[in-house]
């Protein structure tokens, strides 16, 4: 699992754009049945009746749904740009469902993290706490005694059960996070990504005009880039937005998922990322395209901002970029001139042909204080869970809200005019809160793709993932050892990479020299720490 | 001649310094797709209020606007009152224990318990989520204090010896002599902690939770992350095809706007 | 009078004096300070046992002392050359163009400079037209230090000059009305009417900021540096920003700060002895 930076970028890269379910009816996910529609709405329909039974247990009980006797109040923190009370409707939904009210304590999302320890510190821990820490600090707090194991309270959590403890693939990614004296704390998000968010974009017009087929392969990239130089010699045809990112991707491409640690499937151990034969392929590689200048040579601080003058002035062709920047550029593009032929669209990866796979469960900081309040708290997450909850917190109450048109897309009323979007409904009525949607619902505007998104999720599940690092499972004892080490070693590499692609007189000697200091400074003993 | 060679340095440092200003002005001031494509110098190009009327069409900046005022007025007013009230004391160099109490002062200028024990501190003091807890909790930087100490000690000792033979207390001293003189120095501190004060983004992140409390700085910052992609802005962006980067300029001008009320008037 | 004063230090400098001992223990801010085990010097010994620590210090130093070296004499040239200025509303003009830059955050600002040095910014332009090299700035450790010290002056210049500018309005007229009818010319009168009556605050200033060689944010550094710069630019700062990414510990920081501090103490003990023998003011 990736480590929480990445995540961060990931995740709000993600909660961006239109994004349709997965429609398709071959897919290579282990559940078959769960991806074509019909299987989809047959399978929540048993979830739904399984729920069903539930509420209407309670109901027998209560006689009203909800999941407590009388009202009771949790106090629930996450971070947020947008204004919350007690009152939003989210919160009156939740109200009126579960018999729960909300109180929400907000922080502000850029520095959620020091806000939440500094409130952790204070003694006073809010009863649920959304994306606001990271796995490691839950479980190290957890077990100091600060949140719930939620192993202890699976009898009050039917829908998490079904969902993520009951499904093999599920259960086994949630127990990598079982601490060693068998509890877990976190609370992870069920299948919020989609097959691909980010991947290497090209101007579709240009290669038209050009007469360049868009490539299949590395030597094809190649070529494009070389066609490209030639008939704009200003130019730098590979762009980025992000350098360090653009080339952390690119390495997954080359089938090196982490340039530190990285796991071989095949022979099931550990290895350092850098020091393998594909980390070189893909290092020459790059100082191939840097020396020839078909790379932009700035690439380590390029921004947002010089990548979209690169593209929109004819200065670059191709990147490496999150799938939403096709329709962003394509639209601006069109606004400075309407006849415009810009045109950017999704293309093959390069390397070992295989972009990595985005996590099934997503853990990001999501967890409950041990304190008189869990059960009910747990009882709330597990709302959140089911399907009722999941359609209320990502699509809203149909016939309240929104209504479903004949296309199947939800639409709101309230909202007409506007592009609907999650950051809009967080907006507007306080859906989408940030690690509060734990099963979003696969019909939501999330998951609306464009024409070219869908595309490239197609194409990918076409291709296959490659496979992301299990989690890293290193003794309690080790780990700030084996931070330290990694830190040392990131360090180390990057510097490497950039000297390396950066300066054609690098080559086999630098390399070798390279390999030997990492593995003597750091490979041999992180790999005692993970080969155990 | 030597007035020329002066106005000349200063003139190649002003335009030096004007120059990305007024980039940056223009930016704010110029539409989305000339931003992009990076045709703005310093005058804008297509000229637009576009980026403004974003901002402002969002009722809680005004609301943040106010908050900041109220803080920052409140906050000078306190920063400087207490410091002058410290420095005044501790220039004379005839003060009991003078050395022990400079000496503490100047240990915390070094050493401090850290962000979450001080967040404890306010705690404790139940000053959470009040105005109280950006006000107090740094009512004396040291090194403004130590700066308005100088300033005492340079005045001449003869001033201090004729009002004590009319027959002044200290504090009348203090008012009548010690703060007409030093009147320079002291509108350069209250400079400093009104920069502080309206500039800060970290103090009130931290103690303030009520988000109709928030100063300006933390609603811009909010729209920033809003309108740059990190949640879903994005795809609104792209909609509207607003470029962040005018929002972003646009709201380095409006925190600039009042500083530039007040700077004037501080010289 | 000086009670009130006195309350404030005790209360929020002193008060939470405890929390040094996070550096000495391995903090959970659920446990609390005094709940958290105790770990004794093992942060310390973590941060020395990293093989780049000296590298680390002395990066930090000689930014530190660059620094020092080279934007405090000019910020005193400024401030002095800015009170030479006669015309009142010239002055005043001056004065709020050198300020504007304080309005600007750290990200605009290097982001700007960045941009200026870029290989197609304004200073390689350039240079191409005098018929010279593109030269990649921003990805060359030679010109790392040169800057970042640029973009401090640049945006230190104005505020920093506040404080000399306000002494410089203390100093007396008839000082340099004496020295006129003698005859003086003006550089005269600034060498020897102008700053030494400014002396006191010079000195001050400089105490107050030699501490600061060693204790440099990272904030600048974080921006400005890239993996091509990186061995040039890490300072201490930015290294424990990097630990604290994967490894978010409290006490780390913490213990890291500590030694920061103490050896800025130092320091500023050893330059105030300095200062006290050459010029007789001193801060204590």
């Amino acid at each position: 699992m990736r480590n929480k930076n990445l995540a961060k970028v990931i995740a709000p890269a993600l909660a961006a754009s239109l994004v349709l379910g997965a429609c398709s009816s071959a897919d290579s996910s282990t559940a078959p049945a769960k991806e074509s529609p019909a299987a989809e709405s047959a399978e929540s329909a048993a979830e739904e009746s399984a729920e069903t039974e539930n509420i209407s247990e309670a109901a027998d009980e209560e006689g009203n749904g909800w999941l407590v006797e009388e009202e009771t109040t949790i106090t629930m923190s996450f971070g947020s740009n947008y204004e919350f009370d007690e009152n939003t409707w989210i919160f009156q939904k939740i109200k009126e469902r579960t018999g729960i009210q909300v109180e929400p304590i907000v922080y502000p999302s850029e520095s959620k993290d020091e806000k939440a320890s500094a409130v952790i510190a204070s003694g006073a821990l809010p009863d649920i706490m959304f994306w606001s820490l990271s796995e490691t600090e839950i479980n190290e707090y957890g077990e100091q005694g600060a949140f719930a194991n939620v192993l202890d309270y699976v009898d009050v959590m039917p829908n998490f059960k079904a969902l993520i403890l009951d499904d093999a693939d599920m259960n086994e990614i949630y127990q990598t996070y079982t601490t060693e004296s068998g509890k877990n704390y976190q609370i992870p998000i069920y299948r919020l990504n989609r097959d691909i968010n980010h991947g290497n974009l090209y101007r579709a017009d240009v290669f038209e005009e050009l007469g360049i087929a868009p490539w299949t392969d590395t030597e094809g990239f190649y070529n494009a880039l070389v066609a490209l130089k030639e008939a704009y010699p200003d130019s730098y045809p590979l762009a980025t937005s992000n350098g360090k990112k653009s080339l952390e991707r690119w390495m997954s491409e080359f089938g090196i998922n982490n340039a530190d640690v990285a796991y071989d499937y095949d022979k099931q151990e550990w290895y350092i990322g850098c020091t393998s034969n594909a980390f070189k392929e893909y290092l020459d590689f790059f100082q191939k395209l840097y020396t020839e200048g078909l790379m932009d040579p700035e690439f380590l601080d390029s921004t947002v901002d010089t990548y979209n003058e690169a593209f929109l002035n004819n200065e670059a062709f191709v990147c490496n970029e999150w799938i939403g920047r096709m329709s962003a550029l394509d639209n601006a593009a069109k606004e400075n001139d309407a006849n415009t032929t810009f045109s950017l669209e999704f293309g093959y990866p390069i390397g070992t042909g295989h972009y990595e796979e985005l996590p099934q469960l997503e853990f990001w900081g999501n967890a409950v204080a041990n304190n008189e309040n869990t059960e009910v708290s747990m009882k709330l997450i597990d709302w959140l869970y089911s399907d009722e909850g999941s359609e209320i917190m990502t699509i809203g109450v149909e016939g309240e809200n929104f209504e479903w048109d004949e296309s199947g897309t939800a639409v709101y009323p309230e909202l007409e005019g506007s592009t609907i979007n999650i950051g809009l409904l967080e907006e507007k009525y306080g859906m989408w809160i940030e690690g509060a949607y734990l099963h979003p619902d696969r019909r939501s505007c999330y998951f609306a793709f464009t024409e070219k998104e869908q595309a490239a999720q197609d194409l990918v599940k076409e291709l296959g993932n490659s496979k992301d690092n299990p989690k890293v499972d290193v003794a309690a004892e080790d780990t700030a050892d084996y931070n330290l080490l990694i830190t040392g070693l990131t360090d180390e590499l990057s510097v490497f990479r950039a000297n390396y692609i950066t300066n054609a007189s690098y080559g086999d000697a630098q390399w070798e020299e390279f390999v030997n200091k990492v593995t003597a400074e750091y490979g041999e003993k992180l790999l005692s720490m993970l080969n155990k | 001649m030597f007035d020329l060679v002066i106005h000349l340095i200063l003139i190649i440092i002003s335009v030096c310094v004007a120059y990305p200003i007024l980039h940056v002005t223009a930016i704010a001031f110029s539409d989305r797709y000339a931003i992009m494509a990076n045709e703005v110098s310093i005058f804008p190009k297509g000229f637009t209020l576009e980026s403004f009327t974003y901002i402002l069409e969002q009722g809680k900046v005004f609301r943040a606007f106010g908050n900041s005022v109220f803080y920052t007025v409140l906050g000078v007013f306190i920063n400087v009152a207490m410091t002058v009230i410290m420095a005044y004391p501790l220039s004379k160099t005839d003060l009991v224990g003078r050395s022990v109490l400079m000496k503490m002062i100047l240990f915390t200028m070094f050493f401090s318990g850290g962000t979450i024990p001080t967040y404890l501190v306010v705690k404790e003091l139940h000053l959470l989520d009040t105005v109280w807890s950006l006000v107090l909790p740094n009512a004396v930087w040291t090194m403004d204090l130590i700066v308005m100490i100088s300033f005492y000690q340079s005045i001449p000792g003869s001033l201090y010896e004729a009002a004590y033979l009319d027959g002044a207390s200290e504090f009348q001293i203090v008012r009548k002599v010690a703060i007409p003189l030093s009147k320079a120095s002291i509108a350069s501190i209250a400079l400093f902690y009104f920069m502080g004060h309206w500039n800060s983004y970290f103090l009130p992140m931290l103690y303030l939770f009520d988000q109709k409390k928030y100063p300006l700085q933390l609603v811009l910052r909010s729209m920033l992350l809003e309108s740059s992609g990190t949640t879903s802005g994005a795809s609104v962006l792209a909609e509207t095809a607003l470029t962040p980067t005018g929002v972003k300029n646009a709201t380095i001008v409006l925190i600039m706007i009042p500083v530039l009320l007040v700077y004037p008037f501080a010289q | 009078m000086l009670v009130p004063g006195l309350l404030f230090y005790l209360i929020f400098r002193y008060g939470p004096m405890f929390g040094l001992a996070i550096a000495f223990k391995d903090y959970s801010p659920f446990l609390g300070v005094l709940k958290s085990p105790w770990a004794g010097l093992k942060h310390f010994e973590k941060f020395f046992s990293n093989a780049d620590v000296w590298r680390l210090t002395f990066n930090t130093l000689r930014l530190g002392v660059l620094q020092l070296v080279i934007e405090f004499p000019l910020t005193i040239a400024f401030a002095v050359i800015l009170n030479e200025v006669q015309n009142m509303r010239c002055k005043k003009a001056y004065q709020t163009i050198s300020y504007l830059p304080s309005f600007l955050s750290l990200v605009i600002i290097c982001s700007i400079f960045k941009d200026l040095f870029s290989v197609d910014g304004v200073i390689n332009q350039m240079i191409v037209q005098l018929g010279g090299n593109v030269i990649h700035f921003n990805g060359d450790p030679k010109f790392y230090l040169f800057i970042y010290i640029l973009s401090d002056l640049w945006g230190g210049l104005g505020s920093g000059a506040i404080v000399y500018l306000a002494a410089l309005s203390g100093v007396d007229q008839n000082l340099y009305e004496a020295a006129k009818l003698d005859g003086c010319s003006r550089i005269k009168m600034i060498r020897y009417i102008s700053i030494p009556s400014i002396m006191p605050t010079i000195v001050t200033m400089f105490l107050l900021r030699v501490g600061n060689i060693i204790r440099i944010t990272p904030d600048k550094t974080l921006l400005f540096y890239n993996d091509l710069t990186l061995e040039t630019a890490d300072i201490i700062g930015s290294y424990v920003y990097r630990v604290g990414i994967t490894n978010k510990s409290y006490s780390f920081g913490s213990a890291v700060g500590l030694l920061e501090s103490a050896l800025a103490a130092v320091i500023l003990i050893a330059a105030n002895k300095i200062c006290e023998r050459a010029t007789g003011s001193s801060l204590w």
